[in-house]
């Protein structure tokens, strides 16, 4: 008779350890107080503009001003997004911890990884106050709820400042993904918070050179795509209890898009992953399917071979074009969500669905 | 114990022949509303005529397995909580508040995380042992102290051990993340999924579970008499509640293989039954089969349709419609010595 159904990622922590922490931390935090090397906070660099506009000292991130980091950091990273993101900007020697891993990690960021301390699940608050993190970067706002590390306030005032990958802020701090805001997932939005977290890290170099190999690769399919007919496709997740839709609050919209398709569920906005019977399926026709692979460390992009296997021998769905002509694909959850991946994503769906013009 | 709103023989018949027509109505409704409506040319072409059209294949392979399962599930859920009440002598009895649904959901999902177990016919059997050792342990519980397995003493170990088991399901189902979507059918029941080949291998459980029951009417109306009249009339008890209890076994797990964990049904419906039939067992079995399979039908079909193209599982829809009855259930209740 259960009723309640908890959302993915929640769980209890105690938090007893709470007010020793704003001592320890305090004292770690005040302890800091030599320049980073990063360009944020140094204006005077050789070569720089004559107009040396007064460097940022925060940055908004959903909503909260984040601080530049004056030194070195201790990094709590906690998602696919923001383990790579972290990666991306060269912070792996200031991570002090990882978890929560839904694919295989990409194959550059293999190695830096393998050096990190990894969690397999989101660990207790305690461990992340005895790692002496004193930053959390999360790719999904339930770590920043009561029932886990408490809302980012209450975490600053323990002296741990926080990024939340901005495709998904909640209407407001402390809340979980079931109360998002008006969810921004375009690739824009990656870039954003690749600036942003370089701002804040002093990482603004890295930041710009991720952006902009993911850009050209974007471009570069886009150009393939240009003028090709745009094939429909539906990103959902399969099991026992139906499909859930992608596309409504994360990046799959604008990676169909991006790759020179159509989305066949637009307009399911706002709500996370929504339920809908094999019927929506077959109504909308789609002419791919992109079945979600989730989640563990070492589940490849390509890992959903028993749903991709269970939808193709869905008689109800024999007529739909995907499953005609057998173009339903495997697609990494860590692929449709708002991290450094999405490139990767455009041309892989892309691939699938541009076979011709995308190699 | 009150006589119920039928009491001639004749009424009863003539009231259950009512409640099937009501239920085959539901499942007519179920097969031609939902998302997009199917018009009866449709069905009747997807079975004498099929040509492989959307259509078609929606009434085929979605609607009518769909509507079939439910009647199943349903009407297993039902005889099972006639069944649970009337052997416990307790109102407030139902496969849902007894640890069954929870013990059979948490050892489906047992079976499936740590066996690799995934097929229905394979982890049905674990759903069975799970009911029963969580069926067992809520008794256990309830009949230490002097005063026995009381309604009240039942209700709450049942509640506690639900509680218990749905936890460790949820904790298995949140905690790995292999297991996290593919599980939450384990959590919530719903119907939302596949429905083709699960009404057939779980019929012949459901089929013995009813006939076992059907057995039983007798003995259970003398066990409402009390212990020692029963046992004065020559009643076995030990074999009247050890078969009563297999029978809820075979039809609470088979329900929950199904479509996971459903509440209320079993434990609302006969509620409604006995209201009409007064408290033969004959009568009450019967009408508590039809009746729950009536109501899954249309939790069912309203999930479906209220926020289209979103589907609402079944399991919650029953929650929504039965936990204030239970709540009425409870407030009925004289519980003496609380």
């Amino acid at each position: 008779m259960s009723v309640a159904l908890p959302l993915p990622g929640r769980r209890a922590r105690r938090r007893a350890l709470a007010p020793l922490a704003v001592v320890a931390l305090g004292l770690t935090f005040g302890a800091c107080g030599s320049d980073d090397s990063g360009s944020a906070s140094t204006p005077t660099a050789p070569g720089a503009a004559t107009t040396t506009a007064t460097a940022a000292t925060s940055v908004k991130d959903c909503g909260i001003d984040v601080s530049v980091r004056k030194a070195p950091s201790k990094i709590f990273a906690v998602y696919q997004p923001a383990i790579e993101l972290a990666h991306a900007l060269d912070l792996t020697d200031q991570l002090v911890g990882t978890a929560y891993i839904d694919n295989t990690i990409l194959p550059e960021y293999a190695a830096q990884q393998k050096g990190t301390t990894y969690f397999k699940d989101i660990p207790s608050k305690e461990e992340l106050l005895k790692r002496g993190a004193d930053f959390v970067i999360s790719g999904f706002p339930g770590v920043f709820t009561a029932e886990q590390y408490g809302s980012r306030a209450s975490l600053s005032e323990l002296g741990i400042d926080s990024w939340l990958v901005t495709t998904v802020c909640p209407r407001k701090d402390g809340e979980d993904q079931d109360k998002l805001g008006t969810p921004s997932v375009t690739i824009d939005t990656v870039y954003e918070n690749l600036r942003g977290l370089g701002t804040v890290f002093g990482r603004k170099a890295a930041a710009e050179k991720t952006i902009a190999a993911m850009k050209a690769e974007v471009a570069g399919v886009q150009q393939a795509v240009a003028g090709a007919p745009k094939p429909s496709v539906a990103m959902v997740s399969y099991g026992k209890d139906g499909f859930g839709v992608y596309g409504t609050v994360d990046p799959a919209d604008e990676i169909i898009k991006l790759a020179g398709g159509t989305n066949v569920f637009p307009e399911l906005k706002g709500h996370y992953n929504p339920k809908v019977g094999v019927e929506e399926i077959l109504k909308r026709n789609p002419d791919f399917i992109l079945v979600e692979a989730c989640c563990d460390t070492n589940l490849p992009s390509s890992g959903a071979t028993k749903e991709v296997a269970a939808i193709l021998k869905e008689k109800a769905l024999a007529n739909v074009p995907a499953v005609k002509n057998r173009h339903v694909y495997s697609i990494g959850f860590a692929d449709v969500s708002g991290g450094v991946r999405l490139a990767n994503s455009v041309s892989m769906v892309a691939r699938w669905l541009h076979p011709d013009r995308v190699k | 114990m009150n006589e119920g709103l039928l009491g001639h023989p004749a009424a009863k018949a003539a009231g259950l022949a009512g409640a099937l027509l009501l239920l085959a109505a539901a499942a007519v409704c179920s097969v031609l509303v939902g998302n997009g409506n199917v018009a009866v040319r449709d069905v009747v072409d997807a079975y004498s005529g099929f040509d492989g059209s959307n259509v078609q294949r929606a009434v085929r392979y979605v609607r009518v397995p769909r509507t079939l399962v439910a009647i199943e599930a349903g009407a297993a859920l039902g005889v099972a909580g006639a069944l649970a009440q009337g052997l416990t002598r307790n109102p407030l009895a139902g496969p849902d508040i007894l640890g069954v649904t929870a013990g059979a959901s948490l050892a489906a999902v047992l079976a499936i995380a740590t066996l690799g177990i995934t097929t229905l016919s394979g982890y049905v059997w674990f759903a069975f042992l799970g009911a029963a050792l969580g069926g067992g342990l809520v008794y256990l519980l309830a009949s230490t102290g002097p005063t026995g397995a009381t309604p009240v003493k039942l209700a709450l170990a049942g509640v506690g051990v639900s509680a218990m088991l749905g936890a460790i399901t949820s904790a298995f189902t949140f905690l790995d993340l292999d297991t996290l979507r593919q599980y939450r059918f384990w959590v919530v029941g719903s119907l939302n999924g596949t429905s083709q080949g699960v009404v057939a291998p779980l019929l012949p459980f459901v089929l013995v579970g009813i006939a076992l029951s059907a057995g039983l009417a007798r003995g259970l109306n003398v066990l409402a008499l009390g212990d020692e009249l029963a046992v004065a009339l020559g009643r076995r008890l030990a074999w009247t509640r050890g078969t009563g209890a297999a029978a809820v076994v075979l039809l609470a797990g088979s329900a929950t293989a199904a479509a996971g964990p459903i509440g209320f049904v079993g434990l609302t419906v006969p509620h409604a039954a006995r209201a009409i039939t007064g408290p033969d067992h004959r009568w009450l079995l019967p009408y508590a089969a039809v009746l729950s399979a009536t109501l899954l039908v249309v939790a069912d079909t309203v999930g479906r349709v209220v926020a289209r193209p979103q589907e609402i599982q079944v399991g919650i829809v029953t929650a929504l419609v039965g936990a204030p009855v239970f709540i009425l259930l409870v407030r009925r209740q004289r519980l003496s010595g609380l």
